[in-house]
């Protein structure tokens, strides 16, 4: 059973009933895209989203840190004007994406 | 620094001023000494025959993988030069084990690199973007020409996103004519050595630089990003809104006012700096480094190059619990350029506090992505 869609990628792998505990934390993750799929409108909802998934705040500051060099944007304090821009959200959750951190704005 | 603070294994590194490569090789061998490595790095000047080097380093570590580049000036925490070469050995009390690969660009930077990634992974048996980043580091020399350093980042970046690459681009004395990079006896003017490292301590990654905001900002309004060409700021020509800032007529615009004043993109009121180049017909300006429109970034002012090296360093070994056992270091060609031009080569060693190094003078650094005049490092702790 494969369970990639929708998951970030470092998360995507194939589960097996060997990996009982793997399979309900893929589970939670691809629910949680799901649950998040409509509510990404913003800067900050990707922000606060990409934190709670990585819930490591050295790994946090290293991806938001990429995504600025990349995109010119701070996902951690975005302008008024970027944060609910929904050009930039998807610009910057594309360049998430491309990390393998995948969002729907 | 205090001998106190260095571990009894620390890394091997050595210095040969020699042009002949096998003066140069030998002469190495000799300073790295009796040692177990796990990986060795050199740095060469493009006076000196670099796969030759590689060739005699190999040949005294059959199996563990050799990495190098060509520079522009070669350091150690002894000596600074140019037309020289630097080495270093990391022991198998520090690094358990290490891989490597060289990407060739020519067929795309994405191909190129995934391919590097994936035979590095093959030698490790393993994911690197389920590898623990605060067990395996990786070393990258990209060549120094052609300008695909923010692309080799990104394609790192997204393999491995939460895994550290810190490096630099090669160099050649300034000669601008050709880079190389080594992997083994692999050799390309147009790729990337890629080493990752099973690291046994405690490590960290150190990024300098010494700038200062002035308090002027702008927004990149227009640029050309693939060419690193901004052609507006704040919507008016780049040249003339930053020789204003300034306070420079745009025709004397040159090299020392761009050492003095590059641009930064503050992230967490830290500056990764954006260096210019030169103004361009059209009244555009190039920069070392791409830009992008829509990026806000500030002009910067120097502060105290060899202090701020000093502090950070120390303060890296402090995080690491007051010990260092080595460091692998990158510095710009341009800090290097101020170092010469204020004669403190001396003063830019022992800022370096004793910890055993070795690295060179870049054309660019990597770290998360691609920066301009900044110190990048790996420092291990013990």
């Amino acid at each position: 059973m494969v369970l990639g869609f929708g998951l970030a990628g470092r998360d995507t792998a194939i589960l097996s009933a060997s990996t009982e505990i793997r399979f309900l934390v893929k589970c939670d993750s691809w629910l949680g895209a799901l649950m998040v799929a409509t509510a990404l409108s913003s800067l900050t909802d990707l922000a606060n989203h990409l934190e709670r998934q990585l819930n490591n705040p050295a790994s946090y500051r290293a991806i938001v840190t990429r995504v600025l060099l990349r995109t010119g944007v701070n996902m951690r304090e975005p302008k008024p004007t970027q944060n609910q821009d929904s050009a930039m959200v998807s610009k910057v959750a594309g360049t998430l994406a491309e990390m393998g951190y995948r969002f729907q704005s | 620094m205090d001998q106190g603070l260095l571990t009894r294994e620390g890394l091997r590194t050595a210095f040969s001023a020699h042009t002949e490569a096998a003066d140069a090789g030998r002469e190495l061998l000799e300073q790295l000494g009796p040692v177990d490595a796990a990986a060795v790095l050199f740095f060469a000047s493009p006076a000196i025959a670099g796969a030759q080097i590689a060739a005699t380093l190999i040949d005294r570590f059959p199996g563990v993988p050799v990495i190098g580049c060509t520079s522009a000036g070669e350091f150690t925490e002894r000596r600074t030069a140019t037309t020289g070469v630097s080495a270093v050995a990391l022991p198998r009390g520090i690094v358990r084990r290490g891989a490597a690969a060289l990407a060739r660009l020519d067929n795309g930077v994405e191909q190129g690199i995934t391919a590097a990634i994936a035979e590095v992974e093959k030698q490790l048996q393993m994911s690197l973007r389920e590898a623990d980043p605060a067990r395996y580091v990786g070393l990258v020399l990209i060549d120094g020409l052609h300008g695909s350093e923010e692309q080799v980042n990104e394609v790192l970046g997204n393999a491995a996103p939460l895994f550290s690459f810190v490096g630099g681009s090669a160099g050649d004395d300034l000669k601008f004519v050709k880079t190389e990079v080594y992997s083994g006896t692999a050799v390309s003017d147009h790729g990337a050595a890629v080493l990752v490292l099973d690291v046994a301590v405690p490590f960290t990654i150190v990024k300098t630089c010494s700038f200062e905001p002035t308090g002027k900002s702008f927004t990149i309004t227009e640029a050309d990003v693939p060419n690193r060409i901004v052609w507006k700021l704040d919507g008016r020509p780049a040249a003339e809104a930053y020789a204003e800032a300034v306070g420079s007529p745009v025709g004397a615009l040159d090299s020392s006012v761009f050492m003095a004043h590059p641009l930064g993109l503050m992230i967490d009121d830290q500056p990764w700096i954006r260096s210019p180049q030169q103004v361009v017909d059209g009244g555009g300006m190039k920069f070392y480094c791409q830009i992008l429109p829509g990026m806000e970034v500030d002009l910067m002012r120097g502060t105290d190059l060899i202090g701020d090296t000093r502090d950070a360093l120390r303060d890296a070994v402090a995080d690491l619990g007051g010990a260092a056992s080595g460091a692998v270091v990158f510095n710009c060609i341009l800090r290097r350029l101020e170092i010469d031009a204020k004669d403190l080569g001396d003063e830019f060693v022992a800022a370096l506090g004793g910890i055993p190094c070795a690295g060179f003078h870049t054309y660019g650094e990597s770290w998360l992505g691609h920066i301009n005049q900044t110190l990048t490092a790996v420092l291990f702790g013990r």
